[in-house]
């Protein structure tokens, strides 16, 4: 065995001039105790312990018994109630908290009973389920991801799918200022474990504290803070919404010398949208797929302008939709062309988050149909929605009157 | 792969201890060890299976020149493989460690554009490199004979309890314990207290390191609007951060080795009971302070050489800590600082041994040394010299106003979702609850740090019982469960 140098290191140790030994715990530089030295605690081959009444065996035999009967019970209580829905869809009886959209839109998806889906961004979040029953005659399921890319709507679509139910519909808001993103980027790390087929990760969703004080505890014991099914996500009621609120927290960006190049933008885009969006077009041949470019204020676009990205966007929109028209099964709506509703800024909260109200008027739009583009058109809504920002952004008045 | 994660507790601690045990059932202790080299190959390249590589060379390269070493030969050739083998550990150290923050610096101060190489910072390196040194150091000095075969090497080296954040173990004690036949049966009572320390240090981590890592990054996040008190609660966060999850480490390390039968040097020793700082570094890192003792210190002539070159060694080890622990200025400052700190101590030995020894002035002696400890670790969070001035400038910006704890930022942060369901279910206000939050985690654990033993001693003196089974089985459920989603080991990067 190694012996240590200790007699010179003893003598001659900065941190101890004089070397103490405490508590009974070896000094640096010591050598370690082999097997069966009389260390306090050290190891040794009994196997009861003087003075106690119990083994180190039946010790142990306690100590994992109950170790493995509480695990037990905490996967017991996340498979009985399963607030993510990775095992079955959601039990009438009880009061399930849904506002964790990486972790419950994937058991929702699989597990849900529909026959459309709603996919986007934030701006997807406050439609109310009966609206599309009322207006569309459809049973939605929504399944939003903040600042969703394009991967984010494939992954939510690639989930549906296991569902096996047969869409009827399909509406996907584009946000088309990260379209141009790689292919495989998403807006948040997913938890994988409640994406893929692996039942050996799923310990992360059986032994997770959050998900049972927070999604089983919590709901069960305070039925308010429960969701109402019609509005899972809906996020309206944390919201002040009214002009001098939104301009409050708006500040016009200077106005930036250089303009995003239109024709690149649109080709990184084209990358992305071959891979998340074309295979699923192409999948579902007998879907009705509901693409819109949504309706975010006029603040917005001014402020797009003015950090030289418009033109790029408006380029990126009418490529994307002449594409996407292209398929029997899409059609696009230019719904920030409602020129009411964007310059309107007591509908919003924010530069791009509208009100319940509108969020219902945008479903009513477009089942009239009122911005609709066709193949025909497309140049004509651009134009039309270039008119409406140009015209504003380049107004002193109106700048002033945004100005706080 | 980390201890507190569900692959390490569910299947690779149990299928490790099982298969050590039973294989050497079979008498063949080489194929027992065998297992442990790949169970540890296995923990090291869990995350990033490409540094492997660097462990293999790593072993390939010393175990060569240990065996050089130890075959006699010219005093001069021998010096010269020495020095061959300081240059490549340390330089590898560079390489993975100083390279990156070093060409940032260059670019930075010469306004040059050096192309920055993309190196995947090996886990454990520093502490790798430094047992190599160690071993080659040793065999230089005939205190480590020619005993040790390549695959000891390897397994020495790599053993997943210290691989990665230590304790700096020389191989020669850990080579012995492997080959020692005496640990080779399994026994229940080693397991036993293996077990109270994994669960104990496990705890440490998730229920304690991780809340104060929280409230930490969050300080951090938000340092430009922060308020004096903040500034306070976030520096002595971080301080209980620190000490919580590097122990815990070492807890665990210790707990998960006994299981296996092997003794893991203790690492800390209580040393937020101390009130100097020589006493402060004698019970923290306590390996690490070992090993710069023994071949930094006293190769540079220790205390041999009068005052003057005594204090200058202890600054020269605390700059060679502070550029170990990390790059960068601001660790050659914290170094400096702990440095002055020792020769301080030393200066003034005796009378600080007699202020110690009563109680009033060791109450003082402790605050003023821990709030010393305290600030300087702000040189570990701070990313330059410039945001840790910044940071602690806050202390002053706003005057006594600023130290109302109810005006607190950062006092929301203590909000784990237990407590936050307690207080819910209790009907506490959110700011009431937060404050009483902030104040509970600090209270308990300066409790816990101050009149309680510390982990290696209460699992060295375990005496089992049905209510310590109970509590124990708690304490592993409720950390069990906070697993997901928590941070990694701050002294990862070191």
């Amino acid at each position: 065995m190694y012996i240590s140098d200790s007699d010179k290191a003893e003598n001659d140790n900065f941190m101890i001039p004089g070397k103490r030994k405490e508590d009974g715990v070896p000094a640096h530089g010591d050598a370690v105790p082999v097997h069966g030295d009389a260390v306090p605690g050290g190891m040794s081959q009994g196997k009861t312990v003087p003075g106690g009444g119990m083994t180190s065996g039946r010790f142990l035999a306690l100590l994992f018994s109950l170790m493995a009967a509480g695990l037990l019970c905490c996967a017991l209580l996340v498979i009985l109630v399963d607030p993510f829905f990775h095992y079955r869809g959601p039990n009438a009886s009880f009061p399930y908290m849904v506002n964790d959209q990486l972790s419950q839109n994937p058991g929702l998806a699989r597990n849900s009973k529909y026959d459309s889906l709603s996919l986007g961004s934030s701006v997807t979040l406050d439609y109310d389920k009966s609206w599309f029953k009322e207006i569309y005659g459809l049973d939605t399921l929504k399944l939003p991801y903040n600042g969703a890319y394009l991967k984010d709507i494939a992954t939510a679509m690639e989930q549906a799918d296991k569902s096996g139910n047969r869409l009827k519909t399909v509406f996907i808001a584009i946000d088309i200022m990260v379209a141009a993103a790689d292919p495989e980027t998403v807006k948040y790390p997913y938890p994988m474990y409640l994406y893929d087929d692996n039942p050996v990760n799923d310990v992360n969703y059986l032994f997770n504290k959050d998900v049972i004080l927070e999604y089983i505890l919590k709901p069960f014991i305070n039925r308010a803070a429960a969701t109402d099914p019609n509005e899972y996500y809906s996020n309206y009621m944390n919201m002040t919404y009214g002009r001098e609120h939104v301009l409050a927290g708006h500040t016009f960006p200077e106005e930036s010398g250089e303009k995003a190049d239109p024709a690149d933008k649109r080709d990184r885009m084209f990358r992305s949208v071959y891979e998340n969006l074309t295979p699923m077009l192409e999948a579902h041949p007998d879907t009705r797929f509901i693409f819109y470019y949504p309706a975010r204020s006029i603040l917005y676009w001014i402020d797009s302008v003015r950090l030289g990205d418009f033109d790029a966007y408006m380029e990126e929109e009418r490529a994307l939709a002449g594409y996407l028209l292209t398929f029997d099964n899409a059609e696009v709506h230019f719904l920030h062309n409602d020129e009411e509703v964007i310059t309107d800024l007591d509908r919003y909260t924010d530069t791009v988050h509208f009100d319940r109200d509108t969020a219902r008027h945008v479903l009513e739009v477009m089942k009239a149909g009122t911005y609709r583009a066709t193949k025909d058109n497309i140049e004509e809504m651009i134009s039309g929605f270039y008119e409406i920002v140009k015209n504003r952004a380049s107004d002193p008045a109106f700048i002033k009157s945004l100005s706080h | 792969m980390l201890f507190n994660s569900f692959e390490f507790i569910l299947f690779f601690l149990p299928v490790t201890v099982a298969g050590r045990f039973l294989l050497n059932r079979t008498g063949k202790r080489n194929l027992s060890k065998l297992f442990l080299l790949l169970a540890s190959f296995v923990f090291y390249a869990w995350m990033k299976p490409a540094m492997l590589a660097v462990l293999f060379l790593s072993i390939l390269i010393n175990y060569v020149l240990y065996r050089l070493l130890t075959a006699g030969g010219a005093a001069k050739v021998r010096k010269v493989l020495l020095a061959c083998g300081l240059i490549l550990n340390i330089g590898a150290l560079f390489v993975f460690k100083y390279l990156d923050p070093f060409l940032n610096g260059l670019n930075l101060v010469f306004h040059a554009d050096i192309p920055i190489p993309a190196i995947v910072f090996p886990l454990g390196i520093s502490f790798i490199t430094f047992r190599q040194i160690g071993l080659l150091i040793d065999s230089y000095e005939g205190r480590q004979g020619p005993g040790i075969t390549l695959p000891d090497l390897a397994l020495s080296t790599s053993f997943f309890c210290t691989v990665i954040s230590g304790p700096l173990m020389s191989h020669g004690d850990l080579i012995a314990q492997f080959n020692d036949s005496s640990r080779d049966r399994f026994d229940r009572d080693c397991f036993m207290k293996g077990c109270v320390a994994f669960i104990l240090g496990l705890s440490k981590k998730l229920l304690l390191a991780d809340v104060f890592g929280r409230v930490t990054d969050y300080a951090w996040t938000v340092a430009d609007r922060i308020s004096g008190i903040d500034v306070i609660i976030a520096v002595f966060a971080y301080t209980f951060q620190l000490y919580f999850d590097f122990s815990s480490y070492s807890d665990m390390a210790r707990g998960v080795g006994r299981m296996l039968g092997i003794d893991i040097p203790v690492n800390f020793d209580s040393p937020m009971k101390t009130c100097t700082i020589r006493d402060y570094w004698r019970h923290w890192h306590m390996t690490l302070t070992g090993f710069l003792t023994r071949y930094v210190y006293i190769p540079l002539g220790g205390s041999r050489r009068g005052n003057v070159r005594t204090c200058v060694n202890i600054l020269i080890v605390f700059l060679v800590s502070g550029i170990w622990h990390g790059a960068g200025l601001l660790f050659i400052i914290w170094g400096l600082f702990h440095g002055l700190g020792m020769i301080f101590c030393r200066i003034f030995d005796k009378p600080l041994s007699r202020a110690a020894a009563r109680k009033v002035p060791a109450f003082f002696l402790w605050l003023l040394t821990q709030c010393y400890v305290a600030l300087l670790l702000v040189a570990f969070k701070a990313e330059s010299v410039g945001s840790a001035v910044a940071f602690l400038g806050r202390l002053f910006a706003g005057g006594l106003k600023n130290f109302n704890i109810g005006t607190s930022l950062i006092a929301e942060t203590f909000r784990t979702k237990e407590f936050s369901f307690a207080l819910k279910v209790l009907h506490v206000p959110a700011d009431t609850g937060n404050i009483l939050l902030c104040c509970g985690y600090f209270l308990f654990s300066l409790v816990t740090v101050l009149a309680m033993p510390n982990v290696n001693r209460i699992s060295d003196e375990f005496k089992p019982g049905a209510f310590k089974a109970v509590g124990l089985a708690l304490l592993f459920v409720w950390a069990f469960i906070s697993i997901s989603g928590v941070s990694t080991y701050v002294y990862f990067r070191f």
